[in-house]
């Protein structure tokens, strides 16, 4: 590599880190504390601090009608009305979201010991911490650019520094020289260990926050015709919604329909005049949350479907793992823990860099005047 | 002025490649439409900065351009030959 390319890589290396550096900041510091988001809100909200042990004595039916109102705004605003269930992230409760005029949007929390209608939540700090690391509290394309500007300052820095490969074990924080050598050496050093987290965590991150915007532009260059919907078995407009069969039974026969099943929400569904219930939830492994399902008929209750992502082809299940492979739910709280700490490391790197690249730039703008003196000393 | 033009070639060019590349995988995975485009989507964020990066390292800027016209042959090689 010629000395302008090499200029070339440490320029590109540098604004990718300057341009988008306090962007960048807010999303890994956002991401890495969003990782705990689920706990935070429960910490801060006692609405939603319940026994994780405590009975549920209330089942889904006798939780619907009692939060009946909710439901009925729900749809009334063009929601399907969607129950959340007593789970791992919402122990002890029951919760149902419906349009409310001063927020937009809001919950609705039941007590599944007690049956007792809860006090709204104080806050939405999990929705608040989700918003600014998905959208930047704006939409997800500024998120995108990030995701973009970070994988390129990884192929950048690989190339720049890749001698640190074959000195990966040698490497040391000198931390006794001035500053920059200092800042220097952390940057390496943790650009180095971390660069399988961080080429993982940036590729999916700027797939999913890039992906409806990218989309039509692939299918457009692949010339991908959109697979037709099929609308066979749709009902005519305005039919009646029939009744609901009972609930619970269903979410029972969810459990034993996938192996290891949590259902997390029930759903009542109407698509293209199909009127069913959807029981959502988690399984374990490397599986984004709520795609595995079991669909119902919504007045007979007779089982319709049952999808279990662990069961499909593999490329339905990779697409199901970048959620989780991102936000790292999907092995308990060490993972979580793990995933707290690396994901705080690019906001370091952000900081070392930037505070690198404006030490680089003083050097080189002092360099020539010094050249110029010493010339005229001579 | 050079360095722009190289700026602009590899940006542009890097970009238009790892598009193609992810319209051929798109294109030739067995794989239902929507997980055929997330493979093909995760290729993009790993192939563009690669392709980008890796463009810069000629010296000549006829050199970048060659071998951003290799890549993007072998893409449609890949995507549409078949």
């Amino acid at each position: 590599m010629n000395r302008d390319s090499r200029k070339l890589l440490y320029d590109v290396h540098g604004w990718a880190g300057f341009v988008v550096g306090i962007a960048l900041l807010i999303v890994s510091l956002s991401g890495a504390v969003a990782v705990f988001a689920p706990e935070i809100d429960r910490w801060w909200n006692p609405t939603l601090q319940a026994d994780r042990d405590a009975r549920v004595r209330i089942d889904p039916d006798q939780a619907l009608v009692r939060l009946d109102r909710f439901a009925a705004l729900a749809q009334a605003g063009g929601l399907d009305a969607s129950l959340e269930l007593p789970n791992r992230n919402l122990p002890g409760r029951y919760g149902i979201l419906y349009p409310s005029a001063q927020q937009g949007f809001d919950y609705a929390y039941l007590d599944a010991a007690s049956g007792e209608l809860l006090p709204p939540r104080r806050n939405h700090v999990y929705y608040f911490l989700r918003h600014l690391h998905v959208r930047l509290l704006y939409n997800r394309l500024p998120v995108g650019i990030v995701g973009l500007a970070m994988l390129l300052s990884i192929a950048t820095g690989l190339l720049i520094y890749r001698h640190i490969l074959r000195d990966m074990f040698r490497m040391r924080w000198r931390r006794d020289r001035n500053v920059r050598v200092t800042f220097a050496d952390f940057h390496k050093l943790v650009g180095f260990w971390a660069l399988l987290f961080h080429i993982v965590i940036a590729s999916t991150g700027t797939w999913l926050a890039l992906e409806s915007y990218l989309q039509p532009v692939i299918a457009a260059v692949a010339n991908h015709r959109p697979d037709s919907v099929d609308k066979s078995g749709a009902g005519a407009a305005g039919e009646t919604v029939p009744r609901l069969a009972p609930i619970a039974p269903m979410v029972a026969r969810s459990r034993t329909a996938i192996e290891g099943f949590e259902p997390t929400y029930v759903t009542l569904e109407d698509d293209a005049g199909r009127p069913r219930v959807r029981v959502s939830g988690d399984v374990p492994g490397l599986v984004q949350q709520g795609v595995s399902h079991v669909l119902f008929d919504r007045a007979t209750g007779r089982l319709l479907e049952v999808n279990d992502v662990r069961a499909k082809p593999f490329w339905t299940q990779f697409r199901h793992a970048l959620e989780p492979i991102h936000y790292g739910y999907f092995g308990g709280v060490w993972v979580k823990l793990l995933y707290l700490i690396v994901g705080l490391l690019p906001a370091a790197l952000s900081i070392t860099g930037t505070l690198l690249w404006f030490e680089r730039r003083r050097h080189e703008s002092r360099a020539p005047k010094a050249m110029a003196g010493a010339k005229a000393a001579v | 002025m050079m360095t722009a033009c190289r700026l602009a070639l590899v940006l542009i060019g890097g970009t238009a490649v790892a598009l193609l590349y992810a319209a051929a995988i798109l294109r030739t995975l067995p794989a239902a439409p929507d997980d055929a485009m997330t493979a093909a989507g995760m290729a993009l964020m790993l192939v563009w900065p690669a392709l980008v990066v890796a463009s810069t390292v000629p010296a000549r800027l006829r050199t970048s351009a060659l071998f951003l016209a290799a890549n993007a042959a072998l893409a449609l090689l890949i995507g549409w030959a078949s």
